[in-house]
């Protein structure tokens, strides 16, 4: 395989890990799910406030920066 | 148990409690989440790198985090909080898989060229160059924002 193969296979792995750890937590509860996760961090304001400020970023970088 | 009389109707018999303002709020609620689809709409159509635009999403990341900090206070006031917490460990694979994405960003960024070693941003640039491609990406950045803050 080329680099440029390998590069886009390992964003497909990343999907793919992120998606099996979802669907394991949702059918085994042996871990937290999305859904756990954000409710473990909205419930302290300090990391609620340090999510929402790279939720604003991520706006920012996504809908501002992005070239069309 | 026995069947009802045929032609005649039955009704639940279990009691639920509705609050008596569910049809208000469910029409409000329907009204803001269009108001912000319209506005998330005109602010995905503006120039990128434009003041306008950094102004437009800034702006609406604010009145969204006001909004949902007015619901969270009530909440706090009359309703139940956001459950327990699950054991530290529960969160573990969380942490490795952010830090897997983080570490294939970070090899990619510093690596090049970009058509072999894309970040997210890279791979997301052109589906953004389409305006409803656009529009859904905000509208589930909106949901995630609101999730987070209420």
């Amino acid at each position: 395989m080329t680099t440029r193969t390998w590069g886009y296979v390992g964003w497909v792995l990343v999907a793919a890990g992120f998606a099996a750890v979802e669907l394991g937590a949702v059918a085994t509860r042996r871990w937290a799910t999305v859904a756990d996760v954000v409710r473990a961090l909205t419930r302290r304001r300090t990391m609620q406030l340090a999510c929402l400020a790279g939720w604003l970023w991520l706006g920012w970088h996504f809908f501002v920066r992005s070239s069309r | 148990m026995s069947s009802p009389p045929q032609g005649k109707s039955t009704v639940a018999t279990e009691e639920v409690t509705i609050p008596a303002d569910v049809p208000g709020r469910t029409r409000r609620t329907a009204l803001v989440v269009a108001a912000g689809l319209a506005c998330g709409w005109w602010v995905t159509s503006l120039t990128p790198f434009s003041a306008g635009a950094t102004v437009a999403v800034l702006a609406f990341g604010v009145v969204e985090l006001a909004l949902a900090e007015a619901v969270r206070h009530r909440r706090r006031l009359t309703g139940p909080g956001r459950g327990a917490d699950l054991p530290i460990t529960a969160y573990l694979v969380w942490v490795v898989a952010l830090a897997v994405l983080a570490a294939w960003e970070l090899f990619s960024l510093f690596n090049h060229p970009r058509s072999a070693h894309p970040t997210i941003s890279s791979l997301v640039d052109p589906l953004l160059a389409h305006h409803v491609i656009r529009w859904l990406a905000f509208a589930a950045w909106a949901w995630l924002g609101w999730e987070l803050a209420r």
